[in-house]
């Protein structure tokens, strides 16, 4: 936890602009064509996306950091 | 161990310092604004059937959702799913009959567009005979240095209720703590980078209700499983996906958990999409699946602990699946409807375990290590408006 604090924290700090020059980005906004092709994102049906991630988490002993949110058990 | 034990307690119970902690950071976040360039979900409505068959457990159901924009600000969404479940796995099958019941989810959110700050609210609610799941959560993103990098961050709380449909009198609770960091950046214009971290404590009733142990070859009887009261898993995945020039993109990610239960999990999952033509998108993808188990699980003790588990999720086991999704587009792009897509998934799923027999009654304890496989199949039309 205090790990993430201070990610947390120094990002806050840089978001700020305290003390850092801008960052010029090296990709336009014009640029990003292919990046906001829906096959860029693996998540892009939440319907089917979500489900699988409930079906493994109900058979698996971990969880977390994957793309959805859910609840419930359906687990036996 | 009982450092861990120390560890689950303090973290446990110092999670209402954290969730302040979290406030304030997404507070601070909210003052620190730059040019606007985050977009709202898409609008669209999904309606699906799902099936899955596996290790003597079939589900099938529907899903449906549905999400709207309004005022360019604001996009709310509805779903419902649900999960017909028939049969039972070799350990509750051993002590009960088989069974069918249903589960129930609805869930609704809204995200809130403001500059280029993402804020989304959400609440899900979970319902079947012997389990009462609720969870509410917000999630924050934020696009910063020219919209190169996107943070974001979350938190929920689930409270579930836990019953037995043999055992009226039984209830018990769970409550469920989760914090979310992620970062996504931009490295080239068809190369895109993720880091994600999230928290899970969870305090409670963690025992599945049914499930026995077994000491010195004799089953102790349902409801014999004794768990810890708290349990802190903590994630960390990364991806990378690249699109390459022949209308194709390639995606790489990697889980890293861990618990204070001493499970140790690593999950790898790679997924190739194709468009063929304008109508055709394919997608083929690998995932493989590894876990230790938890310190207090045991096929067979032998002799009687403070905590005990069976539970062949606790267990140490590999999995990996194999599966393809084709999504076709039913109209031409000059329709009215040409956003309508109808998409069929399979996937292959093969489960071995290195520490559970599994057994179908009591008489057959062996020391082989059980395994089965799964078919998953998704059909689903998809329509954006």
């Amino acid at each position: 936890m205090k790990f993430i604090r201070l990610i947390i924290l120094v990002l806050i700090f840089i978001q700020t602009g305290c003390s850092l020059k801008p960052i010029e980005p090296w990709v336009a906004p014009y640029e990003r064509e292919f990046l906001a092709d829906p096959i860029m994102d693996v998540f892009r049906d939440s319907i089917y996306s979500d489900y699988r991630q409930h079906m493994y988490e109900t058979r698996e002993g971990s969880r977390g950091a994957g793309s959805a949110q859910g609840s419930g058990c359906g687990c036996n | 161990m009982l450092d861990q034990r120390k560890e689950v307690v303090v973290v446990a119970t110092n999670h209402k310092k954290h969730f302040i902690f979290f406030v304030l950071a997404l507070t601070s976040w909210l003052f620190a604004v730059d040019a606007n360039a985050a977009a709202l979900p898409e609008d669209r409505a999904d309606i699906q059937y799902h099936y899955y068959d596996g290790g003597g457990v079939e589900v099938d159901g529907p899903t449906v959702l549905v999400r709207k924009n309004f005022a360019e600000k604001f996009s709310f969404y509805g779903k419902y799913h649900q999960d017909s479940i028939t049969g039972a796995s070799p350990d509750v099958l051993a002590g009960a009959s088989r069974y069918t019941e249903d589960r129930d989810e609805y869930s609704v959110g809204g995200t809130y567009l403001h500059e280029n700050t993402l804020m989304n609210l959400f609440y899900i609610y979970s319902d079947e005979p012997d389990y009462e799941g609720n969870a509410v959560g917000f999630n924050i993103s934020h696009d910063m240095f020219g919209d190169m990098t996107t943070i974001g961050l979350g938190f929920s709380y689930g409270f579930d209720t836990i019953e037995r449909v043999d055992a009226p009198d039984f209830e018990e609770d769970l409550d469920r703590y989760q914090y979310r960091v992620s970062l996504s950046q931009i490295i080239t214009k068809t190369f895109i980078a993720s880091l994600s971290y999230e928290a899970t404590v969870e305090d409670g009733f963690l025992n599945n209700p049914y499930r026995f142990v077994i000491i010195a070859n004799v089953p102790q009887g349902l409801g014999s499983e004794v768990y810890p009261g708290t349990r802190t898993g903590q994630a960390t995945a990364v991806r990378a996906t690249k699109y390459w020039g022949f209308r194709g993109a390639t995606s790489l990610g990697y889980r890293y958990f861990r618990d204070t239960w001493d499970i140790t999990a690593h999950t790898i999952d790679f997924n190739y999409s194709q468009y063929f033509g304008d109508r055709w998108l394919a997608d083929v993808f690998l995932r493989y699946y590894t876990q230790d188990a938890a310190d207090f699980y045991s096929n067979n003790f032998a002799t009687a602990q403070n905590f005990m588990a069976r539970d062949k999720e606790l267990s140490s086991f590999d999995s990996y699946s194999i599966g393809a999704k084709v999504s076709y587009k039913l109209f031409d792009e000059y329709s009215i409807f040409n956003n309508l897509t109808v998409n069929l998934a399979a996937e292959y799923i093969d489960y071995d375990y290195d520490d559970y027999s599994g057994i179908e009654s009591f008489d057959e304890i062996t020391d082989e290590g059980y395994s089965f496989d799964a078919t998953v199949l998704q059909f689903f039309f998809s329509v954006r408006y």
